[in-house]
């Protein structure tokens, strides 16, 4: 994976002095008696693609669950495009801008993936049931309309061949591919990766890499990738968080953090650029 | 007062009828998640082989229980075996169909075998013998259904807390996962739970009989009644569902003691329950129960909330 | 639909035409072979048949709205419910209310004689406002809780049913009017422009289209924004949720959806036997409806229909054409027989095909067009046939691979 590409937009978020798209103060979460996250702070500029990593467990999920209002913090705050994140409900982070792609796929293995995407949209369609089932006027113009705003996401993923199909029957690669074109038919503000390439071939991670660039340098959407990659994170992040046990122990430029000795002994000691090489076919080879 | 104590004793009577019942729903929800619609008829079959073990073939009482309990406990157990085994991963309503569907099989074989409406209860002593102390008349039969439910409950309490089988059930009921991972067999432990809960129904059966002075058709849909208790006390805990039934059994008792006699006094006039509300409310006291404490605690008594993951 | 997959084209702009025609319920032409098909075979049933031919399909078109119901709130949405019965004895009663005869004696139920274009409506709203009150509480409960406090609803309903008898008559019922153009019920022989129309065939020309219209209804939601919600809720509450579904809403909207089509199957029931009765509206009915979507199709518009037939049709069938025996099989009486086949039903739909019937024509469809395909190219299925087969995974339940024009 190349580090060339990441300069320039690093170079635009270092001199971006204006308020951060999400801020992050002093969060700690808590399960009966484990500290799943403790006093984490951080802050994310508009355009920047910000890498959280971690070794298992150290409560890179549950960052995305507080953030999308799944977990309620024990103390701490989230702010998110200058709007206190307390004040939302889970279902509401989606009208405010925020997207997430789901780590563990398979909670929804019927929806085709059109109407994945289209369920994307949920929040920027509006008709109700009385609309929708009389299929009249605006519903019908704005489900159409939303039809072909799916479709060319799926034409820009290279998922056109497959959108009738039941996300069941998909390859994992395309499921998790189908998922990220989802939380972008959201057309989000942030968009939460949850480690986009955990079980991918490395040649699925270097497509989906590119993707993520892509979305990054194209469509110019804020992203947070929680991963466990590292040669993939340290290729294509701004900017990397490092938690250990709910603790942040570095943060930084990529190179900055690969070289702070705590991170090393944390972390990179015992998992140094092991890409995993997993078994899943490659969408080239599986895709009908 | 003795009227009330008379009542009150029946209401325990009744009460421990229904947390045998609601025992078998909660042994049976523990171990694999799933709500046993048909445990209603597994009781009326147990009821109808008891009557009819005694009655029509003439065998010694204890004979015929231990007959009922056996084909109660083959029945549930192949219906675990080959039915349920398959629908692992499905969602809870088809699991719940799959029970209604046994349900509906089970009611139909009933009728189908005993077509005569009204049968005998059968009982090692007299169903309607008793004594009177200080004006409360108790029955023999209310006793030993307090008895053996108390016996029954000490039982499963030692079973779960002592015995190896006991633990391995009480292991998968917390974590399936978990359990398999440190090599317990999940599936005989719910194959095990489905037997335990077909016997407690067969012998809740017998007692119901017993309380009614008859097996009919009507017995699995009164022991639907445990439904309130569960959720009263809880669907995972097995203190709600003996706690449960008591209370449900003690309120419908007393709700239809004291239906026909005047409580209300309006505008200087006086009503029974049967005025304002209509006879025969005590067959949805419980129900109404219920909704209460639904309303204020969602998981029952005794029940625990569910996290979700994502 | 099967048929659509594998013609899927390449990609791109042909892509694009095709994603339009599927928004279309009639977009292809296959069809509207289908469909118009289907409106011979009506038009030459209802110049055929007999009263007792009527008075089955007319019964069970009555039903088959519950059913919609009950799959909109169940098979769509993934909320267990067995308090269908409840809300279709209040639409009854609600039609009862309003369609009823005025009072004759003090002590007869109330009725104020209002015309059917007034009860339907109403019977269906009422039941849907009762839903959005019973909503918020019921709704808080999550899968066997929800299913037992139906019930309760269930029994506590017929409770009030058997009591209320200003309304309902009390336990032995009461009657009910039924439709009328103008001054002439239509449950006698009436000339309609010139043409004698039969009580079954005036009734049928009501009662059908109200149901067409309640099926177009189901599927038009099911595949835009408030159906796509309901799905995404049974199937993830949390996913569903992070992707800006608003789960109380969701559950409400199909909650008081459900009630609506519960009520007006209610109403039409009431006014179609000329009477009604409060032990009517029991488990046993809801149970039914539960079998119906479950043998007929979870989540699927044409499920809910095929359900209703087997359910509430095949036995009647059975009886009018005495291919029960009258005296029963094996000591069962004929009814009993009729239960036998559902419970088994049940269970063998559960454990073999959960897609119902629905599935099973789904799958020979599938297994027509590989055997085509092989015959054709003489080789392997298209990928894409070979993805959509649900036949090898069974637990692809609820399968919506037909989902844009099946549901």
């Amino acid at each position: 994976m190349s580090d060339t590409t990441t300069t320039p937009a690093q170079t635009r978020t270092q001199t971006n002095a204006q308020a951060p798209l999400l801020a992050v103060e002093g969060l700690t979460v808590r399960f009966a008696g484990v500290t799943a996250l403790s006093d984490v702070s951080f802050a994310v500029q508009p355009g920047e693609l910000f890498a959280v990593i971690g070794p298992n467990g150290a409560g890179k999920t549950s960052l995305f669950n507080v953030i999308s209002r799944v977990y309620q913090p024990a103390a701490g705050r989230v702010i998110f495009d200058g709007q206190d994140m307390a004040r939302l409900r889970t279902h509401q982070t989606a009208r405010a801008g925020i997207a997430r792609t789901f780590q563990n796929l398979g909670q929804f293995p019927f929806t085709t993936v059109l109407d994945y995407l289209l369920l994307g949209r949920h929040t920027r369609l509006r008709s109700g049931i009385l609309l929708g089932g009389l299929y009249l006027g605006p519903a019908r113009d704005e489900e159409r309309a939303n039809r072909a705003e799916c479709l060319r996401i799926l034409d820009l993923l290279g998922l056109a061949r497959v959108r009738d199909l039941p996300l069941g029957v998909l390859p994992y690669g395309l499921q998790k591919r189908a998922d990220l074109a989802r939380a972008l038919a959201m057309r989000p503000k942030l968009l939460l990766l949850d480690e986009p390439v955990a079980g991918m071939s490395l040649e699925e991670s270097r497509d989906m890499a590119a993707v993520i660039l892509d979305i990054k340098e194209q469509l110019g959407v804020t992203q947070i990738l929680v991963e466990h990659d590292m040669a993939m994170v340290m290729g294509i992040a701004d900017r990397v968080l490092v938690l250990d046990f709910g603790r942040v122990i570095a943060e930084g430029a990529p190179a900055a953090v690969q070289a702070n000795p705590d991170v090393i002994k944390a972390y990179l000691g015992e998992e140094l650029g092991e890409a995993p090489s997993a078994d899943g076919a490659s969408p080239a080879e599986t895709a009908p | 007062m003795a009227f009330f104590f008379q009542i009150f004793l029946a209401g325990i009577a009744a009460g421990c009828i229904y947390a045998l019942v609601a025992l078998g729903f909660t042994i049976i929800f523990k171990s694999s998640g799933v709500i046993n619609f048909a445990q209603g008829e597994l009781l009326l079959l147990g009821a109808y082989l008891v009557s009819a073990g005694v009655s029509q073939w003439h065998l010694n009482f204890f004979l015929a229980l231990f007959i009922a309990i056996a084909i109660t406990v083959a029945i549930a157990v192949a219906f675990e075996r080959f039915a349920l085994r398959r629908m692992i991963g499905r969602p809870a309503f088809s699991v719940l169909m799959l029970t209604i569907g046994l349900d509906t099989l089970l009611l139909t074989a009933v009728i189908a075998i005993w077509p005569d409406v009204l049968y005998a209860p059968a009982a090692p002593y007299s169903t309607t013998a008793g004594f009177d102390v200080g004006g409360v008349h108790i029955t023999i039969n209310d006793i030993w259904t307090i008895i053996v439910t108390g016996i029954l409950c000490a039982a499963l309490y030692a079973f779960f807390r002592y015995t190896r089988y006991g633990l391995a059930m009480r292991a998968a009921a917390l974590d399936q996962e978990a359990a398999l991972a440190v090599g317990i067999n999940v599936g005989l432990v719910n194959t095990f739970s489905w037997a335990i809960a077909a016997a407690i129904a067969t012998i809740g059966g017998f007692f119901l009989a017993a309380h009614l002075s008859g097996v009919n058709p009507g017995l699995g849909v009164i022991a639907l009644v445990a439904f309130p208790a569960i959720i009263l006390g809880g669907i995972d805990s097995v203190l709600g569902a003996v706690v449960g039934g008591l209370i449900i059994g003690i309120v419908q008792q007393l709700t239809a003691g004291y239906e026909n006699t005047a409580l209300i006094h309006l505008f200087g006039q006086s009503f029974t329950l049967t005025d304002k509300l209509g006879p025969s409310f005590d067959a949805i006291a419980p129900y109404l129960v219920m909704l209460v404490v639904l309303l204020i605690r969602p998981y029952g008594l005794f029940g625990k909330r569910k996290v979700e993951r994502i | 639909m099967s048929a659509d997959v594998s013609a899927t084209p390449p990609a791109g702009v042909a892509s694009r035409r095709a994603a339009d025609v599927t928004t279309r319920l009639l977009g292809t032409s296959r069809r509207r072979v289908v469909l118009i098909l289907a409106l011979v075979a009506v038009a030459i049933f209802f110049s055929v048949a007999n009263d007792d031919q009527f008075q089955i399909v007319n019964v069970t078109m009555i039903y088959a709205i519950a059913v919609l119901g009950l799959n909109v709130l169940s098979g769509y949405a993934g909320q267990i419910s067995l308090g269908i019965a409840f809300f279709m004895g209040i639409g009854a009663y609600t039609a009862t209310w309003l369609g009823g005869t005025p009072p004759t004696s003090p002590r007869a139920p109330v009725g104020l004689g209002l015309p059917f274009w007034i009860w339907l409506p109403a019977a269906g709203i009422v039941a849907a406002l009762l839903g959005a009150l019973i909503g918020p509480t019921a709704l808080r409960l999550k899968g066997f809780y929800l299913g037992i406090v139906s019930l309760a609803l269930v029994v506590i309903g017929v409770q009030i049913f058997k009591n209320a008898a200003f309304l309902t008559g009390g336990n032995s019922g009461r009657g009910m009017l039924p439709p009328a153009f103008g001054d002439t019920p239509i449950n006698q022989q009436n000339d309609l422009f010139g043409i004698a129309l039969s009580a079954g065939q005036q009734f049928f020309l009501v009662i059908a289209p109200i149901l067409a219209l309640a099926a177009l209804f189901v599927a038009n939601v099911m595949r835009t924004r408030a159906g796509r919600a309901f799905q995404a809720v049974r199937d993830h509450e949390v996913g569903a949720a992070i992707m800006g579904v608003n789960l109380f809403e969701a559950k409400m909207g199909a909650f008081i959806l459900s009630s609506f089509l519960a009520g007006i199957s209610g109403a039409l029931f009431a006014s179609y036997n000329v009477h009604v009765d409060p032990n009517t509206w029991d488990l046993t009915l809801s149970i039914a409806f539960v079998a119906a979507i479950i043998i007929g199709g979870i989540a699927s518009v044409w499920g809910s229909l095929l359900g209703a037939i087997f359910v509430f049709a095949l036995p009647k069938v059975l009886d009018v054409y005495s291919l029960v025996p009258a005296t029963g099989i094996a000591g069962l009486p004929s009814g009993d027989v009729n239960t036998v086949i559902y419970g088994l039903l049940i269970i063998v739909f559960l454990l073999f095909e959960p897609a119902g019937f629905v599935g099973l024509i789904r799958r020979g469809r599938l297994l027509a067009l590989r055997m085509s395909e092989r015959n054709r190219k003489g080789g392997e299925p298209t990928p894409a046939a070979a993805g959509a087969d649900p036949g090898g995974d069974a637990e692809i339940e609820r399968t919506r691979l037909t989902a844009g024009s099946d549901a």
